[in-house]
């Protein structure tokens, strides 16, 4: 062999040169041909980089776009008038770590009880669990995707070329420390719930996994009187994860009154009883007034803003969709 | 200076954003790259074109936080394509990996002093890349400028040209500039002609004191008073149908 | 993506080492030695195999990790608890199970605590007569964190309950084990 390495695009085994699965995650290999025992160094960084297959065809984006169109509450000629300039596939790039987090928490609560005693509760408690993490490795300005997909589908080794990506931005020590942290984290957040004053804690992350995961999306772009909306689709489940589109006047109109009407009538009659009701549960009234004021002000907010609606994480616009909502970067694996 | 040779045959090689090893496509030849020293200079090409870029900043006027005519009142007086310059440092700070990104010229233009890359595939800027048209606006702070004062030892440094549009735009007699970035579409801006809020709330609020009172009195003396809370809702709806009109529609007649 | 592959030798005989799945534990076919794979190298590392206490079709050696380490408590305040008879805290230098195979935490933490308490008292086989073996996935080096839980968790059974700790906790060295389980269904116990 020669002093220089021998580097693969792909993965070939030196012993018999056949083409080689790669595990994922791992540093080591074997030859199905051959079975020889393979050391793998993935890049100078040191990141297995996986793309997940995609799964959604133009034809099948372009439908789940149309359908994206024909929902409340964008402009209810939209779906008849939007016209797709473009579509093309686009593969962003997640950090993604999946291991153990383990943690141990001790510590004492104390609560009063109804003689006025203080009564002290010791704990001791540990959390067990393994975990995967993922975020987001590039900057994805107005396409609005921070949230991790739920990384479903089927695996594929990544070769460079093959797709179109967007450059990840952040650097792999940053992302590794992260997740070690945020596993961490949470395994402490498991032991030590309901601990009120914590004396000795003491967590660990052991690794399984770290890789850069590059998801499809597709892209979507579109006129709507003259103007360029977007939206995005997963490209493993073709549902839209953000966009733009044009709003409804009439639904911003029928949100000013209704919110008004509502909001009105429901704060109106909370006053009322609550002044005027002989009831002895007469400040049930003001619960009235609250759910009046929260109709007004989402009546209002649909009406000031109204004029175009947005999916995912967008200002400007409305937002009904709970899409990515509590979502989080730590999750527990069940298998 | 992204120009790479391979040493053993001498015919061009290509460093890839962010690789150290690349493969010489003559003689198959492995070849590292050091790029502790050297500056490679990549760039980011444009995804939106200038009319779909027009067509966003038409979605982006209509935005509901914009003055309500300015789709149809601005007076769009030039649209530029720039290729602006940033450092892109990549540092061990504690045996730790960093990404540091500095402007490499000084602008006022909002958004390009934005310490962020924006999404897109960085290839290597050289004489096969075409710009299309896109001034290539050239870098006047040179790298010692950072370099002295950057935390940890240097991995690789790049210089990176990253597309914008910028929109120069009248609107009412006054001037106005936004910056569009060349893959997104995001819109940076460092003022804007905005939209009152006071007619939103006015209708609103109308409507609601209306409501409101009606549905006091309804409660307290005759039921006939109830009246009120349709009138309310009624007005609401038809000032804010004019509140939100638009001469160009949005109407479904 | 530039990768780097390397054909893994035996650091005993020199031949190439083979295997016919993922498996951080590789068994030099020409000179029958035990080889651990870390990082990007291999080092030799002698297995115990323990025997079953019965015959079965069903059964499956599991790989485990023993670690041991030097367990140093310097400062340890509990509230509480009995004498600790039933339970020994674990001090100086001690021996933690950990299981290296592919399992979830909440199906091998219990295994672990056990062995670590009690090993079973079982006769060492020199090989593994047939019976099939799971893989090793977790390393020696990642096991040693796993110890150090063990130790933590072990610590919080005792009677009474911790408050504060402090303490060292060495590495000293690692030893391999094969512990024959019976499987029935999903369900792994162990078979010594």
């Amino acid at each position: 062999m020669s002093s220089v390495p021998d580097l693969l695009i792909g993965l070939s085994c030196p012993g018999c040169g056949g083409t080689i699965e790669v595990t994922e995650g791992s540093r080591l290999a074997f030859c199905p041909y051959c079975g020889s025992a393979l050391a793998i160094t993935a890049d100078d960084a040191g990141v297995t980089r996986l793309m997940y297959k995609m799964e959604v065809t133009e034809t099948g984006a372009e439908s789940a776009a149309r359908k994206w169109f024909g929902a409340f509450p964008k402009a209810r000629d939209l779906a008849a008038t939007a016209v797709i300039t473009e579509i093309f596939p686009m593969y962003l790039p997640f950090w993604r770590m999946v291991g153990t987090g383990k943690g141990v928490a001790c510590g004492y609560s104390t609560h009063t009880d109804k003689d006025g005693h203080t009564q002290t509760t010791y704990h001791e408690d540990s959390s067990d669990a393994e975990y995967l993490w993922s975020v987001i490795a590039c900057q994805t300005g107005d396409l609005g995707i921070v949230t991790p997909p739920k990384l479903q589908g089927r695996l594929l080794p990544y070769t460079d070329g093959d797709i179109p990506v967007f450059e990840t931005t952040s650097s792999r020590d940053e992302a590794y420390d992260q997740a070690d942290t945020d596993i961490r984290m949470e395994a402490h957040r498991r032991a030590a719930s309901g601990i009120e004053t914590l004396t000795f804690s003491k967590t660990f992350c052991i690794p399984r996994e770290f890789s850069l995961l590059y998801y499809p999306y597709w892209i979507i772009r579109y006129q709507y009187r003259e103007r360029d909306y977007f939206v995005v689709l997963d490209g493993v489940s073709g549902s839209p994860v953000s966009g733009r589109a044009p709003g409804d006047q009439t639904y911003q109109a029928l949100a000013a009154g209704l919110g008004a009407g509502f909001g009105g009538l429901f704060a109106g009659l909370g006053i009322a009883y609550t002044m005027f009701s002989n009831s002895e549960y007469a400040l049930a009234g003001l619960s009235g007034l609250v759910i009046g004021l929260i109709l007004v002000l989402a009546g209002y907010w649909m009406f000031r803003f109204g004029s175009e609606v947005t999916e995912g994480k967008l200002t400007g616009g409305i937002s009904f969709s709970m899409k990515g909502f509590g979502q989080k970067t730590v999750r527990e694996i069940e298998r | 200076m992204s120009q790479l040779r391979c040493p053993k045959c001498g015919a061009p090689a290509i460093a890839e954003h962010g690789k150290q090893y690349t493969t010489c496509e003559n003689c198959g030849t492995v070849i590292y790259i050091d790029r502790s020293s050297v500056i490679f200079n990549y760039i980011m090409p444009f995804i939106l074109d200038e009319d779909k870029a027009r067509a966003v900043f038409r979605r982006w006027c209509a935005g509901p936080s914009l003055a309500k005519d300015l789709e149809r009142e601005a007076q769009i007086t030039s649209v530029e394509k720039i290729y602006f310059p940033v450092f892109l440092f990549r540092r061990v700070v504690g045996g730790q990996e960093k990404s540091i990104i500095k402007p490499a010229k000084g602008t006022t233009l909002p958004g390009l002093q934005s310490q962020v890359i924006p999404p897109g595939d960085i290839t290597v800027f050289d004489s096969t890349v075409s710009t299309r048209g896109a001034e290539v606006i050239q870098p006047e702070i040179s790298v010692e400028t950072y370099l002295a004062d950057l935390p940890g030892t240097a991995k690789e440094q790049a210089l990176l040209y990253l597309p914008f549009f910028v929109f120069r735009y009248r609107y009412q007699g006054t001037d106005y500039i936004s910056v569009m970035g060349g893959t997104s579409g995001r819109v940076h801006t460092s003022g804007f002609p905005g939209r009152s809020a006071a007619p939103y709330a006015l209708v609103v609020g109308g409507g609601f004191l209306l409501a409101f009172i009606g549905g006091i009195l309804g409660f307290i003396t005759t039921p006939i008073f109830y009246v009120l809370v349709f009138a309310g809702a009624a007005l609401a709806m038809l000032t804010g149908r004019a509140v939100v009109r638009t001469p160009e529609g949005g109407d479904n007649k | 993506m530039a990768m780097m592959v390397k054909s893994l030798k035996c650091s005993s005989c020199g031949a190439p080492l083979k295997a016919k799945e993922a498996d951080l534990v590789l068994f030099c076919t020409s000179c029958g030695k035990t080889m651990e794979f870390l990082d990007s190298d291999v080092g030799e590392v002698s297995p115990h195999i323990l025997a079953p206490n019965r015959e079965d079709k069903d059964l499956i050696y599991l790989p485990f990790w023993g670690i041991d380490a030097d367990v140093d408590v310097t400062h340890e305040d509990t509230v509480g608890g009995f004498l600790r008879i039933t339970k020994k805290p674990m001090r100086g230098t001690c021996r933690f199970y950990v299981c290296a195979a592919d399992l979830l935490p909440r199906k091998t933490a219990g295994w672990n605590l056990e062995f670590t308490r009690s090993f079973p008292k079982a006769a060492e086989v020199p090989d593994f007569r047939r019976i099939p073996h799971m893989p090793a996935l977790k390393s020696s080096r990642t096991a040693e964190k796993d110890a150090e839980f063990l130790f933590l968790k072990h610590e919080i059974d005792l009677s009474g309950t911790l408050q504060e700790l402090e303490y060292t906790f060495s590495v000293l060295g690692h030893e391999l084990y094969y512990i024959p389980f019976l499987r029935r269904g999903d369900d792994l116990s162990p078979a010594v």
